[in-house]
């Protein structure tokens, strides 16, 4: 039982991370139809700025705050610079800029910060809570806090404002956005800035755990995007379902088989997503594609 | 040298005296040395391939500004394989064919060196691998060299150690990469050897974020008495840190791919008391005064540091053995392929970072397991125990 | 200059009233010259009309004579090549849509384009996207649900669970609540049962005597110019006819080529 519940947690930890990374996937893909694949490259982003910007000299809250920006604006520029510019480009075309943006990511970072890896101090202390058998570092609890946080805000700002609603709108349908007065480009910008803001949340918050590297978004961007398809691409509660699924199948799959398997689990699962439900677990189902 | 291969066509004699005249004006008229790198300077052995390109650029700068080899000047023609063993292979047959290099350092992990060896074997030109697996070495090939220690003698470096401290019954955590790999055959080989037993074998990824459940699956194993990491990077730094973290109550030892000041950065506390098998780089200041190795780290370690303004790593302390191996054969017997391998082999006594390197033809890496020291992280710095 | 429309309807006194009528008043809406291309194909070819304010102006074409294009290119989601549109006697060809909502030109596109996994009442207040957050929408929001009782039922639904009149009713009453000057409606009638045709038809007659002014454009002639003050007829991308509603209907041309008489 406690072996159980250690996986779970741990499981639940990673998952919460995925999920940060997954809805950043969504929120680009609902309000553009294309796959980012610079969004690992923002958790990246916002981890080597967190460690540069505190050493720098700045306070911790500071640090991370000004960190998140950092990403939101790197999100804003890959739009202003990548996409916008692209305006009748097809998806595919605007899909290989972004992998550009995420290659150009990683170059700037080893350029600027170096091929090291770097950690940021855990925002309240090491000493582990035990539990029913079970570890948890502090740290944990700030992953699953704030991804439960900012869920519950991304909740409440698309179904209780009227700009959540507009960037829902622009997602359906942008031209009857367009014609109900929506400045769709701006909520184009707003999604690129939120997404970029959303990875550099995970960024920060992981990087305690696990050392930040110009290389980290890989990995991030790769988990992310398996689990925004688990959901069925671009929905908010599939996202952050199929990420939660991911995590805790990785960790059981590490926990009770063997830590070999741990990495096929993703491949494993995205086949039989694709296989049984194509449009994922929380896919838009044609109905409702009006 | 490759160029002259079109003369094989001739009869023998004939041949030779031809590559010999030439090489001879070659020589005279200052023909550059030309030593093509391929490491792994980013991707995620960039911690290797890093420091060995900050040495090998640092040697090249050092001998042109005495005059180079020999009065010869030195070239260096780098390409980085990111630590893909098809762009290594790639690189290494440009180098071959269109660079036309006298000699390849290079292949930062075994699975680049490994790549890289057909080609130089195909190309006939001598390669100085500075990837650790006993695999570059074993079976001996022609013009195969390698400058670290091996896995294999990290395993029974550490094997020896944990026997001698009471400990049998072993679990052994390692990395999914080539390097882990290879270290966990070695571990389950030695092992054997030495009449242990691997009780549990664990895996990580390089890029893992969190390894609570296999240290978990660890921990509920009864009669464990040691356990043994075995990866490079950061993974090893995680691996330490969640033991730490759910308290698991072993001693803990780690392969030379933890022997950096890194580790002990990014594990912080949780690095204490690990134990870590290590070139004697990390330790150069405690080795005793009359110890023959101490002058040649110091002068690395000082030449190193006013270069980059930073220290010295094990992993640019090989870049710098292989620069040592090459300046000492080049000089006996200058680039000429044939001779340059057979000098390369016939070096004996040269005291490097590494240790004393005696190669034979039966031994291409030449340096003998006790030269590899294990260390004890104590109060965030590695303290020599043995 | 393309072969400029023959007027019709001219020849009755009293169409030449109406038709006067709908000249004098000032135009909400007028387009001149108007060309509009989807990369090299031209979709319309020197479009020239006006809508007068308080009238219902019908455009009617075959599928595929540019209809949509030329409500797309008043909205802005297309640029035309070449000529103006101007708008309250303002040229706001090269505003972008945003603004032109904001200044009261609705559309309600072909194809009951409703945002379907969003609520009714979402739905609706979305149409209301562009007027100020202070101002209060319910007496607005009730007065579609009047026009619509259906809508007031299933507010709290995912409009795509809607049927087609019902989705119909509900863009109708999405492009409303914008309080617009100008309502551009595409299509309304395509793929709806008769019955329902001629509720949608009612309401926006109604719309009418509530003094908006519509440009209507149809693929039903019968039913578009009978309701219309005035009329316009394109083939093409050319304005070959235009007069008023009733004498338009009336016309031989007219009847074989769109009545099937
Ligand atoms: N997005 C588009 N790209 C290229 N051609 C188009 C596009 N939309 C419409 N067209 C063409 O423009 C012409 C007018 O189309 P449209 O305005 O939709 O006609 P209608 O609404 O009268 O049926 C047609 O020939 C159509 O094929
Ligand atoms: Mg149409």
């Amino acid at each position: 039982m406690g072996e159980f519940l250690q996986y779970l947690v741990t499981g639940i930890t990673i998952g919460s991370t995925f999920a940060l990374v997954a809805l950043g996937f969504c929120l680009v893909y609902n309000a553009s139809g294309i796959i980012n694949f610079a969004q690992g490259d923002f958790v990246m982003v916002g981890g080597m700025s967190a460690v540069f910007i505190m050493a720098s000299g700045v306070p911790m809250g500071l640090a991370l705050f000004l960190a998140v920006v950092v990403g939101g604006l790197a999100g804003v520029l890959l739009y202003k610079g990548g996409i916008q510019p692209a305006t009748n480009a097809e998806p595919i075309q605007l899909i290989i800029i972004t992998v550009g943006a995420a290659l150009f990511l990683r170059g700037v970072a080893q350029v600027v910060w170096g091929t090291g890896y770097f950690s940021l101090p855990t925002f309240t202390g090491d000493e582990p809570i035990r539990f029913l058998g079970v570890v948890m570092v502090p740290q944990s609890f700030w992953v699953i806090g704030v991804t439960v946080a900012i869920v519950a805000a991304l909740g409440l700002f698309f179904t209780r404002t009227r700009l959540g609603k507009a960037v829902l709108a622009t997602s359906y349908n942008r031209d009857a956005a367009t014609l109900m007065g929506i400045d769709t480009s701006m909520v184009l910008l707003l999604s690129f800035g939120l997404a970029g803001a959303l990875g550099a949340v995970a960024g920060v918050i992981v990087a305690p755990i696990t050392f930040a590297h110009y290389e980290m978004g890989i990995m991030f961007g790769l988990k992310g995007f398996v689990a925004a398809v688990l959901g069925g691409l671009g929905s908010f509660v599939g996202a952050v379902a199929g990420a939660l699924i991911l995590g805790i199948t990785e960790a059981m799959m590490a926990g009770y088989i063997s830590s070999d398997y741990k990495d096929a689990v993703a491949f494993v699962l995205i086949l039989l997503i694709l296989f049984f439900m194509p449009s994922g677990l929380f896919g838009r189902r044609g109905v409702e594609r009006v | 040298m490759k160029k002259y291969n079109g003369l094989k066509v001739f009869p023998f004699i004939v041949s030779l005296l031809a590559a010999s005249t030439s090489i001879q004006a070659a020589e005279e008229s200052g023909e550059p040395i030309r030593i093509g790198a391929v490491l792994a300077v980013t991707g995620p052995a960039s911690f290797l391939g890093d420091p060995a390109l900050k040495t090998l650029q640092m040697a090249v700068e050092r001998w042109n500004e005495e005059g180079g080899i020999e009065g010869r000047p030195v070239e260096l023609t780098h390409y980085d394989s990111g630590g893909s063993a098809s762009d290594a292979r790639t690189y290494a047959n440009r180098l071959l064919s269109r660079d036309q290099v006298d000699v390849i350092i290079g292949g930062s992990t075994t699975g680049t060196s490994m790549a890289i060896l057909p080609q130089v074997e195909r190309f006939q030109v001598p390669f100085i691998a500075l990837g650790s697996g006993v695999g570059i070495i074993e079976p001996v090939r022609k013009w195969t060299f390698k400058v670290p220690h091996t896995d294999r003698m990290v395993a029974e470096r550490v094997l020896r150690h944990m026997q001698a401290n009471g400990a049998e019954r072993i679990a052994l955590m390692s990395a999914t990469s080539g390097f882990g790999q290879s270290g966990r055959d070695e571990m389950r080989l030695k092992a054997e050897e030495l009449g242990m037993d691997i009780v549990i074998e664990e895996t990580f990824a390089d890029d893992d974020s969190d390894v609570t459940a296999q240290l978990t699956r660890i921990r509920s194993q009864d009669d464990v008495d040691a356990l043994m990491i075995f990866g490079a990077g950061r993974g090893p730094a995680i691996v330490a840190r969640n033991a730490d973290q759910i308290g698991l109550n072993l001693p803990i030892y780690q392969s030379h791919g933890a022997a950096s000041e890194e580790f002990i950065r990014l594990a912080g506390d949780a690095a204490e008391e690990v134990y870590v098998a290590s070139a004697a780089i990390l330790v150069a200041d405690q080795l005793a005064d009359d110890d023959p190795q101490k002058d040649v780290l110091t002068e690395f370690e000082r030449l190193y540091r006013e270069r980059w303004d930073e220290s010295a790593s094990a992993f640019g302390g090989n870049a710098w053995d292989a620069t040592m191996l090459l300046e000492e054969a080049v000089q006996e017997a200058g680039t000429q392929s044939d001779s340059l391998r057979d000098a390369i082999e016939r070096i004996s006594g040269l005291v490097a970072t590494n240790g004393t390197f005696n190669m034979s033809p039966e031994d291409h890496n030449g340096i003998s397991f006790d030269s590899l020291k294990i260390l004890q992280v104590r109060e965030q710095s590695f303290q020599l125990v043995e | 200059m393309s072969a400029s429309a023959v007027v019709i309807g001219t020849e009755t006194s009293r169409d030449s009233e109406r038709a006067n009528e709908v000249v004098a008043a000032d135009p909400v809406l007028e387009i001149a010259g108007i060309s509009t291309f989807y990369g090299p194909v031209q979709a319309l070819d020197n479009i020239s009309l006006r809508v007068p304010e308080g009238h219902l102006v019908a455009l009617v074409g075959a599928n595929g004579a540019g209809k949509s294009t030329l409500l797309r290119t008043i909205s802005g989601l297309e640029s035309p090549r070449s000529g103006s549109i101007r708008y309250c006697g303002e040229d706001i060809t090269q505003r972008p849509p945003v603004r032109r909502v904001q200044a009261g030109i609705a559309q309600v596109p072909e194809g009951r384009q409703v945002f379907g996994p969003l609520s009714v009442e979402d739905n609706l207040m979305l149409g209301a996207y562009t007027r100020s957050r202070r101002e209060p929408l319910g007496a607005d929001l009730e007065s579609v649900y009047t026009m619509f009782p259906i809508l007031k039922e299933k507010r709290k639904l995912p409009a795509g669970t809607l049927s087609g009149g019902q989705q119909q009713m509900l863009v109708i009453g999405r492009a409303l609540m914008a309080k617009p000057r100008l309502l551009l409606l595409d299509e309304p009638s395509m793929g709806l049962a008769p019955l329902l045709v001629e509720e949608i038809f009612a309401t926006i007659n109604q719309l009418r005597e509530d003094g908006i002014t519509v440009f209507l454009v149809e693929q039903n002639a019968s039913l578009a110019l009978g309701a219309a003050d005035y009329g316009y007829v394109l083939e093409t991308g050319h304005v070959v006819m235009e007069g008023h509603g009733q004498a338009l209907l009336n016309d031989e041309n007219v009847q074989s080529a769109y009545l099937g008489i």
